[in-house]
């Protein structure tokens, strides 16, 4: 049967809402007699804080209150995975976002000008700044060690964790290749530039003991349990509310206002807002982990890959945040999307007193990507080989072995995505540098693979709930955050395929801890997949009731049914039944027309010592992308002119948002491989602000074209798979690795700007022996 | 105890000059891209505020057969899109473009540009490459400078604070002007300036008989390339000593390191700018070996 | 001070530290306009100043007094879209939608000054709006679809 809703272009459910300026996001709400709040963050990176004397901002008027962590002494450590970040920092500070103070007051102005009055006296400590130095057993410690989780010889203060991967010999691999190629790659600090800074509002009410929030966050569900935690309260008094969010790309999964909002309205007993400057949340909340990927890969010379040796060092700031997942992932993606019978490699995750890293699109995969993909152009160079028929030879295919050990038993589609985005590109093997109108051209390719959902065994699950309303409406229950990308559209495409009713006769209800159950969060590349299938699941069951409950009423069986258009038919008759008169009449009946999907699937802890495992993702991603780039010869200047993007989705679900994604995927990769980076120099950050940390603006978008590849059996909803990060992945590489074949400079690190590029260049004219890093 | 700002608008000019003698001083504000930017955090900082954009006399563009005159409230993209300019004074109109984006031209103005004597303001270049004087009004009336001679340092220009910018002037560029203007950045818009070049040339029976260079973003203040002029002027334009004049002013720069560019590079592109530019001037059209 | 916005006037006291977004957020409470960065780097907070967009983070409140403004929320009377919210909606050109009311009132001040502007005067024309989702091809051909529709009517 042929989809009406499935695999079609469909308007976003929320649009309207948006392009009229109705959609209210945090900081669109403000509440009857709120204290606006600010927060005093830390004068150094690493010190020791002797004391913190508020009283003066306290006597300044309009303050409401002032306060420091002496003054809590019962609010409790939170974070992602390991509670290591106070809330209000007591001892020490770990890097320039650490907060020692909260002024509540009448006024913004007024809360901000009696920061100032807040006087610190603190004592220096050393900063560690570079995860390698960190790294040293003899440097300074900046949490308190954790001997029994330590390496050997390694700082047990400031090495967070490590990670092994290995299948085969690596002797025998090494020992099959003619060539070894050996590079060391690294990724800076990046900024995800969500254009919503974060914000949130927040009000206690005494007598239920509830604090309610609006303020944006990639996960209701977790951030209102650590928030409860962290203040000592029970789950159900914490209520958040979703805002619309304005972008995410991993900013949000972190607790960022909630648990000061929550805390000051509980103290102050008044609503309070407080909203983070720009500058503020680039140097307070989390950053794209820098990573260091040193590899050795083994290969024939018919380019069959025999061996490859990986280590990576993340530097995850001064606290965990999701750094230890992330850097592992960067490990486990580490190959990339080709065969490799003999692999060994291992993590480090490193504390440093740099602003702390965690979720950012593509999660590790991304920094991965552009390490392997650079090194598959080395490899490609070596062997004089063209890059796209490299690939093509590694690349995966049923059966091939993921880096952990999964032997891919669906959904593989690499090797399209290499010839669908060269026959779209209209590449020519062999390409080389082409000089036009006085600027040189060239083109690049890259792949990548992502494992989509938490996967390695961590509870992954998303519940959503339908109802048909008396109106015949379908009310969807799902706390999936809609950050952007359109899951809330995929959600109701899915439910009004299943019902066969028009979409605007499905309705999402606002995510709310305590109208919504948990969804997961809007991460891992999983919500298409996770919220998709939970929707499926509960719109064929919501669809049993519906056949159920006018069979009894129609007293015939349900093959005589059809239920289309918000209708239950009597086929061949005029017989016919609303659905909203059902619904009536089901909860009358005591049976309301309600049902609840929940999609659990099963996944594999890898084993530690091996990183190998059976089921260890649900699905992967894989995307190609071919760039076209024009480097102007006098000043280093590059623009990018074309991008050609070939997603491997499983199942096109919405194709103007699969679209939307890989171009939006795209442009984020360009800024990130020619001008993104957040420069930390000692721990403190010199371009806070969007006019030194520059992203991508309408005259930089190069010509994009997606042609996605549907194999229509992977895991998720209608054989869809997810591609919220797996868009960016192949972005950045395949535009420097494009920037190599116009002017023969590799660069290993990125971004590449003109005074890199030109300094290369004039390196490579004069044959002085310095590469593009 | 909590500080605030305190805001006057005058209605004319000499209403704003009586002012800008009172003591505390009033800080100048126009378009406000500069200032708002500056103060965006602590507005109430900003102290006593004299806005000056609803004065008239500051405003208008007058081009005439000797001279232009441009008011000093004129915006980036009054310049940018007059059309008469942009077929004038074509390096003027394309620096004038690539200030910010429209929003930024919108509000921005000529006279904030200058005053605010950044390294990088793009309209100085080219002004200074059309040999433009720029006018202040004070108490004790008008003066004006050669606006190359106006900068003293990054922030800082010869203006006394109790003066304001009129505008500027300059001669209007006779037949057989021909101007460029380069400018780096690391992206295509919405981009301060890493490196720029303004080239003004006039040219006689083939002849390089003037021509003004003019560079932003490489030394504290706008830098005019007198050195790297005097190896230009007078030559042949089929014989230009491209090679020499761009080594020359490679070395006449003084650039910093930066969060946009080191040193090193911004010299190197100069250089590459001003072979990039002669190259884009021999092939304007009107300008031959021929004459 | 006085001013009009979206046709409508209105008078308020204000302190003069009071930029116009905060005006007209705080005060007015059209939230459509958001801020994005407080330093005209974004765009996000455009409006349309006496027919020119501006970045209202930058005007001070009382340097309004006696303009006219345009918000989101008066670029099509209640109940209905323009030409331009209909063209976003239909070709995906928002996702987010925080970038949204700015670049809506960048392209209807484009249009208005140029009726027919070429992909390259759309791309500057919205070039002080940043879009971190759309990668800015689906609000670009947004924009050609009304600059296209308005050809139409003219024929």
């Amino acid at each position: 049967m042929r989809n009406k809703f499935v695999g079609k272009r469909v308007d976003r459910v929320d649009a309207r809402d948006k392009v009229t300026g109705k959609a209210l996001y945090s900081a669109d709400y403000y509440l009857d007699d709120m204290v606006h709040l600010k927060v005093l963050r830390a004068p150094h990176p690493h010190a020791r804080i002797k004391s913190i004397d508020v009283s003066q901002a306290r006597n300044m008027p309009g303050v409401v209150m002032a306060i420091t962590a002496e003054d809590v002494p019962w609010v409790k450590n939170f974070g992602m995975i390991f509670k290591d970040q106070e809330v209000l920092v007591r001892e020490k500070t770990r890097y320039m976002g650490d907060a020692l103070a909260i002024v509540a007051a009448e006024t913004e102005s007024i809360a901000r000008q009696a920061l100032e009055l807040i006087e610190v006296d603190y004592e220096p400590l050393p900063v560690i700044s570079d995860p390698l130095q960190a790294m040293e057993k003899d440097t300074t410690y900046i949490h308190e060690p954790r001997e029994e989780n330590c390496e050997p010889g390694l700082n047990p203060g400031n090495l967070l964790c490590s990670h092994r991967l290995e299948r085969g010999d690596m002797e025998k691999g090494f020992a099959e290749a003619d060539h070894v190629v050996e590079n060391e790659i690294r990724t800076p600090h990046l900024e995800h530039v969500a254009l919503q800074p974060e914000a949130g509002v927040a009000r206690y009410d005494k007598e239920s003991g509830v604090c309610t929030m609006w303020a944006a966050t990639q996960w209701l569900h977790d951030i209102q349990a650590d928030v409860a935690q962290a203040l000592n309260l029970k789950t159900e008094q914490v209520q958040i509310i979703q805002p619309a969010i304005g972008g995410a790309f991993g900013k949000r999964e972190d607790v960022s206002v909630h648990i000061i909002i929550a805390l000051m309205a509980i103290l102050t007993g008044r609503p309070v807002k407080l909203e983070m400057t720009r500058e503020e949340l680039m140097i307070t909340q989390n950053k794209r982990h820098p990573i260091i990927f040193r590899y050795r890969t083994g290969v024939k010379n018919d380019g069959t890959i025999t061996a490859w040796e990986a280590e990576v060092i993340g530097d995850t700031g001064a606290y965990a945040s999701t750094g230890s997942a992330v850097v592992h992932q960067a490990l486990y993606m580490c190959t990339g999307p080709y065969n490799v019978p003999h692999l060994k490699g291992v993590s480090y995750t490193v504390y440093t007193n740099n602003t702390y890293a965690g979720a950012m699109r593509g999660f590790g995969a991304t920094q991965a990507a552009f390490a392997y993909e650079t090194q598959m152009d080395c490899i490609a160079a070596e062997l004089g080989m063209d890059p796209v028929e490299l690939r093509r030879k590694n690349a995966y295919e049923l059966g091939s072995i993921t880096p952990n050990g999964q032997v891919l038993t669906t959904s593989v589609g690499i090797r399209e995505t290499l010839e669908k985005a060269a026959q779209a590109f209209g590449y020519q093997p062999g390409q080389t540098s082409r000089e036009v109108d006085g600027k040189l051209r060239g083109v690049g390719v890259a792949s990548s693979m992502f494992g989509c959902g938490y996967g390695e065994g961590f509870p992954d699950h998303s519940i959503a709930d339908l109802e048909v309303t008396d109106e015949g409406k379908i009310l969807v229950r799902s706390a999936a955050a809609d950050v952007g990308q359109g899951v809330l559209t995929i959600v109701c495409q899915i439910v009004a395929e299943v019902l066969d009713i028009p979409l605007d006769l499905v309705e999402m209800a606002p995510g709310d801890t305590h109208t919504t159950r948990n969804a997961g969060s809007t991460s891992a590349t999983r919500q298409t997949i996770f919220s998709g299938n939970a929707a499926k699941l509960a719109a064929e069951e919501l669809l049993g009731k519906i056949y159920h409950r006018a069979s009894l009423e129609l007293a015939k069986h349900h093959p005589q049914f059809l239920v289309r258009d918000g209708e239950v038919i009597l086929q061949g008759t005029e017989t016919r039944i609303s659905l909203g008169e059902l619904a009536r009449i089901a909860r009358e009946k005591g049976d309301p027309l309600q049902a609840e999907g929940c999609y659990f699937p099963r996944t594999d802890v890898p084993d530690p010592a091996t990183g190998q495992g059976d089921l260890v993702y649900v699905a992967y991603t894989f995307n190609t992308h071919i760039a076209e780039v024009e480097i102007d010869k006098y000043t280093g200047e590059t623009r990018v002119l074309r991008v050609v993007a070939a997603p491997d989705v499983g199942r096109v679900i919405n194709l103007t948002g699969l679209e939307g994604q890989s171009e939006g995927g795209t442009v984020m990769g360009l800024g990130m491989a020619l001008m993104e980076k957040q420069v930390i120099q000692e721990g403190i950050t010199i371009n806070a602000d969007l006019s030194t940390y520059l992203v991508p603006t309408s005259m930089d978008m190069p010509e994009m074209e997606t042609v996605p590849v549907e194999s229509g059996d992977a895991a998720g909803p209608y054989g869809a798979k997810g591609i919220g990060e797996p868009a960016l992945l192949p972005a950045a590489p395949a535009i420097t690795n494009a920037i190599y074949n116009a002017t023969g400079i590799r660069f290993f690190q990125i971004p590449v700007t003109p005074d890199r590029l030109l300094s290369a260049m004039q390196a490579r004219d004069k044959k002085i022996p310095k590469e593009g890093d | 105890m909590i500080t605030e700002l305190w805001y006057s608008a005058p209605g004319n000019l000499e209403e704003a000059l009586q002012l800008l003698q009172e003591d505390p001083p009033y800080l100048i504000l126009a378009g406000g891209t500069d200032l708002m930017v500056q103060y965006y955090d602590a507005r109430e900082k900003m102290g006593r505020v004299l806005d000056i954009s609803r004065l008239e006399e500051l405003k208008g563009v007058e081009i005439g057969q000797e001279k232009v005159f441009l008011g000093s409230l004129t915006t980036h993209e009054q310049i940018y899109r007059n059309r008469e300019l942009q077929k004038l004074t074509p390096l003027l109109s394309r620096a004038a473009g690539t200030v910010g984006a429209t929003q930024i031209r919108n509000q921005g103005t000529l006279g904030g540009n200058l005053a605010n004597a950044s390294p990088a303001a793009d309209l100085a270049p080219p002004l200074i490459a059309l040999e433009a004087k720029v006018m202040l009004v004070g108490p004790r009336g008008e003066r004006s400078f050669n606006l190359d001679e106006f900068f003293s340092g990054p922030g800082e220009t010869r203006k006394n604070p109790e003066e304001i910018i009129k505008g500027v002037e300059f001669p209007s560029p006779r037949g057989d002007f021909r101007g460029v203007f380069l400018k780096v950045g690391q992206r295509r818009a919405m981009a301060i300036a890493v490196a720029s070049l303004a080239i003004g040339l006039t040219c006689k029976n083939g002849t390089c008989e003037e021509i003004r260079l003019a560079c932003g973003s490489v030394a504290p203040v706008p830098l005019r390339a007198r050195k790297t002029e005097e190896i230009l002027r007078g030559k042949k334009l089929e014989e230009l000593p491209v090679e020499e004049a761009a080594g020359q002013l490679e070395k006449e720069a003084n650039p910093i390191d930066d969060i946009r560019g080191t040193a090193e590079y911004r010299s190197r592109v100069l250089g590459n700018l001003l072979r990039k530019g002669l190259q884009e001037i021999l092939s304007q059209k009107g300008v031959s070996a021929n004459g | 001070m006085t001013l009009k916005v979206n046709g409508k006037e209105y008078t308020r006291e204000v302190e003069a530290a009071t930029r116009l977004i905060d005006l007209l957020r705080d005060e007015l409470r059209l939230v459509g306009t958001k801020e994005g960065c407080g330093k005209g780097e974004c765009g996000t907070c455009t409006v349309i100043m006496d027919g020119k967009t501006v970045n209202s983070c930058l005007v001070l409140a009382p340097q309004a007094n006696g303009r006219e403004i345009v918000t989101i929320e008066g670029l099509a009377p209640e109940g209905k879209l323009h030409p331009l919210q209909e063209a976003f909606i239909k070709k995906g050109a928002v996702q987010c939608g925080y970038c949204t009311p700015g670049i809506l009132l960048s392209a209807q001040s484009l249009l208005e000054k140029n009726p027919h502007p070429s992909r390259d005067e759309i791309k500057e024309g919205i070039a002080g709006n940043i879009c971190r989702c759309t990668g800015y091809k689906k609000i670009v051909e947004a924009i050609e679809t009304v600059s296209e529709g308005r050809e139409e009517h003219a024929e």
